[in-house]
C-alpha cells in the first residue's frame, strides 16, 4: 500500500474503495420524541488498505458511521458502501471490534478466537490450526484453555482481537478497541496491532477520541464536529511505517501533526 | 528515600507472605469446624429438650411425640421395608413431574422469546393460570387423571412449568446486548445467535428455576397425596395424621425433607459441574 495516497482521493476508480459513505445523515430519537440530527451530510471514501482514524467529540456520530458500515444501523439518508457493495446486513469479510471485549463467559479463550471461523462452518481441524497460530500471535498460548474471567483486562481485549483477525476480514472495523486499557497495556496493544496490521494491510476504520492514537497509528484522519457532525478536516499523516508507536510520540512530525489535528478538534467541536 | 533489595530481605517478604496465607487457611479451617460443631450442639440441644418435655410430662407425647418415637418408627418402617414402594411412588411422581414439566417450561420460555407475537398473546391467560393458586386445582386434576399418579404428576407440571417458563425467558431477556451484538458482527445468523448465544447464556438461570422447581415438584406431589391417592408419602401422612399417629406424620416428613436435600443436591450437583466457566464465584 502507498502511504502517499491523498487524503481526499475521491478520484480514481470507484472499486479502489473499500469503503464509500456517499452524503449520510442520520438522526436518533431523543428522549422527548423529537429526532435529534446525528450526522449531516457525511462523505468520504476509503481506499483499499488504509488505515483511517474517524475522532471527534463524544455524541458526533463517529460509532454511527462504523456501524452503518457494519450493517448493524441503516442510514436515513445517503448509502455507505464496503467493496462496491451497499451495506445492508453484517457482511462476513468485515471484522468488528468493540471497546468492549464481548467475549462469551462459557467458552475458553481458544473458543472465543475459533467463534467466528465456526459460525462460517470451518472444519474442527482447521479452527485448532488457527486458534493456536492466534493465541501465539497474542501472546497467550499457555492460556488457550483459561475463562474470561480468569483473563486480565489488557489478555481479553488481546482474545477480542485474535477473534476478529481470524476471520480474516477484508475490511477491519475498530470502536476505541484499546480504551477500556490502562495506558500501559494500550501502548502495548497498539505496538502489536500495528506490527499485525503493517504486515497485511487490511483496510482499517478506526473510531477513537484518543487524538494521540489516531495519529500515532493511522494514514489519515477524519475530524468530525459535534453534533451533527460533518467533516472538520481530513489530515494525512504521513508518518513513515513501520511505526512504533511507543516511541513516534517524540518525534518532531508527530507533534507537529498532534496539534493540526487537534486544532481541528477544536475547531470543530466550536462549530455552529 | 532509598529500597535497597537484597536477596535476603526479599526472602524475607516471601516468607511472611506465605505465612500469612497459611494463617488464613487454618483460621478458615478451624472457622469452618466450629461452624459444624455449633450446629451440631444447637440441633442436639433441641432434640434432648424435645426428648426431656415429653419425658418430664410437660408435652403430650399424644400431639407432638417424640424425637425416640419417631426414630423407633423410622427403624421399623425401613426394616419391615413397608415404605420403600411409597418413596418409590413419590419419587416417580415427582421425576416425571419435574422432568415434563422442566422441559415444556423451557421450550415455551424459548418461544415466547423468539416469537413475541405468540408471548403477546398468551401473556393474559398464562398470567391468570400462574396466579392461580394450583393447589386448588388438585380435586379437578384427580378427577380428570384420576386417584392414581397421573393426577400427581399434572399438579407437578402446573408448577413446575411456569417456573422454568420464567426463569429461562428471565436467563434470555437478561443476556448482555454486547454478547448478541458482537456476535451478530461476527457473522451470526439468528440460528447461530440462538444456539451460541442465547440458549448457553440462560443455562445459569434456567437451573435456579430448576433448583426451585425440583422442590415445588414434590410439594405438588404431596399435596396430591394428601388428597388422594392409594401410594405415596403423602398419603401416608395423611393416613398417619387421621388416625393420630404423631410420630408416623413426623416421620414420613423427615423422610421427605431428605428425598427433597437429596433432589436439591442433584441438581446443584450438575449445576457446578455444567456452569464451571463460571468459576469460584458464588
Amino acid at each position: 500500500m502507498d502511504a502517499a495516497i491523498p487524503p481526499a482521493a475521491a478520484t480514481g476508480a470507484a472499486l479502489d474503495f473499500a469503503i464509500r459513505v456517499e452524503g449520510v445523515s442520520h438522526a436518533f430519537p431523543s428522549p422527548d420524541g423529537k429526532p435529534v440530527l446525528a450526522l449531516d451530510d457525511v462523505s468520504f471514501n476509503v481506499p483499499k488498505g488504509q488505515f483511517l482514524a474517524l475522532v471527534g467529540a463524544s455524541g458526533c456520530g463517529k460509532t454511527t458511521i462504523l456501524n452503518m458500515a457494519a450493517g448493524l444501523v441503516h442510514p436515513v439518508g445517503g448509502t455507505v458502501l464496503v467493496d462496491g457493495e451497499r451495506v445492508t446486513k453484517p457482511s462476513r469479510r468485515t471484522g468488528y471490534m468493540f471497546a468492549r471485549d464481548g467475549l462469551l463467559p462459557w467458552r475458553s479463550a481458544r473458543h472465543n478466537i475459533e467463534v467466528g471461523l465456526e459460525l462460517r462452518g470451518v472444519p474442527a481441524e482447521e479452527r485448532e490450526r488457527h486458534g493456536t497460530r492466534l493465541l501465539e500471535m497474542i501472546g497467550l498460548s499457555s492460556f488457550g484453555r483459561a475463562w474470561p474471567w480468569q483473563l486480565s483486562q489488557g489478555m481479553r481485549q488481546r482474545v477480542a482481537l485474535a477473534r476478529t483477525l481470524a476471520i480474516d476480514p477484508d475490511t477491519l472495523l475498530m470502536d476505541e478497541p484499546f480504551a477500556a486499557l490502562d495506558a500501559q497495556t494500550k501502548l502495548m496493544l497498539q505496538a502489536e496491532f500495528l506490527r499485525v496490521w503493517e504486515r497485511d494491510r487490511k483496510t482499517v476504520l478506526f473510531v477513537t477520541h484518543d487524538l494521540s492514537e489516531a495519529v500515532a497509528l493511522a494514514d489519515r484522519v477524519i475530524v468530525l464536529t459535534r453534533r451533527p457532525g460533518r467533516i472538520q478536516a481530513d489530515i494525512e499523516i504521513d508518518l513513515p511505517r513501520p511505526r512504533d508507536p511507543e516511541r513516534i510520540r517524540f518525534d518532531q512530525r508527530y507533534l507537529k501533526l498532534s496539534e493540526q489535528v487537534w486544532q481541528a478538534l477544536k475547531a470543530g467541536e466550536a462549530a455552529p | 528515600m532509598t529500597i535497597q533489595s537484597s536477596p535476603a530481605s526479599a526472602q524475607r517478604v516471601l516468607d511472611t507472605l506465605a505465612k500469612s496465607e497459611a494463617d488464613r487457611v487454618a483460621r478458615r479451617r478451624r472457622r469452618s469446624f466450629s461452624v459444624w460443631l455449633t450446629r451440631a450442639v444447637v440441633l442436639a440441644l433441641f432434640l434432648g429438650l424435645w426428648e426431656w418435655a415429653v419425658v418430664t410430662g410437660l408435652i403430650d407425647p399424644f400431639f407432638f411425640s417424640q424425637p425416640s418415637a419417631i426414630w423407633a418408627f423410622l427403624v421399623a418402617e425401613f426394616r419391615d421395608g413397608s415404605i420403600w414402594p411409597h418413596i418409590a411412588v413419590t419419587l416417580r411422581e415427582t421425576l416425571a413431574g419435574f422432568a415434563i414439566g422442566a422441559v415444556a417450561g423451557v421450550a415455551a420460555g424459548i418461544v415466547r422469546m423468539q416469537f413475541p407475537f405468540v408471548a403477546d398473546v398468551s401473556n393474559p391467560f398464562l398470567t391468570i393460570l400462574n396466579v392461580l393458586p394450583r393447589v386448588a386445582l388438585a380435586p379437578m386434576f384427580i378427577i380428570w387423571f384420576g386417584v392414581g399418579e397421573g393426577s400427581k404428576v399434572a399438579l407437578a407440571v402446573s408448577l413446575v412449568f411456569f417456573i422454568l417458563m420464567l426463569s429461562t425467558e428471565a436467563g434470555i431477556k437478561s443476556l448482555d446486548r454486547e454478547l448478541t451484538l458482537t456476535m451478530r458482527a461476527l457473522g451470526a445468523t439468528d440460528r447461530q445467535l440462538f444456539w451460541k448465544v442465547m440458549l448457553p447464556g440462560a443455562v445459569p438461570a434456567i437451573f435456579g428455576g430448576m433448583r426451585l422447581g425440583v422442590v415445588y415438584a414434590l410439594l405438588a406431589v404431596v399435596v396430591g397425596e394428601m388428597i388422594s391417592a392409594r401410594m405415596g408419602l403423602g398419603q401416608r401422612i395423611s393416613f398417619y395424621a387421621a388416625s393420630f399417629h404423631a410420630e408416623g406424620v413426623l416421620g414420613t416428613i423427615l423422610v421427605l425433607a431428605m428425598i427433597g436435600l437429596l433432589l436439591n443436591f442433584v441438581v446443584a450437583w450438575a449445576e457446578t459441574s455444567l456452569l464451571r466457566w463460571k468459576g469460584e464465584t458464588q
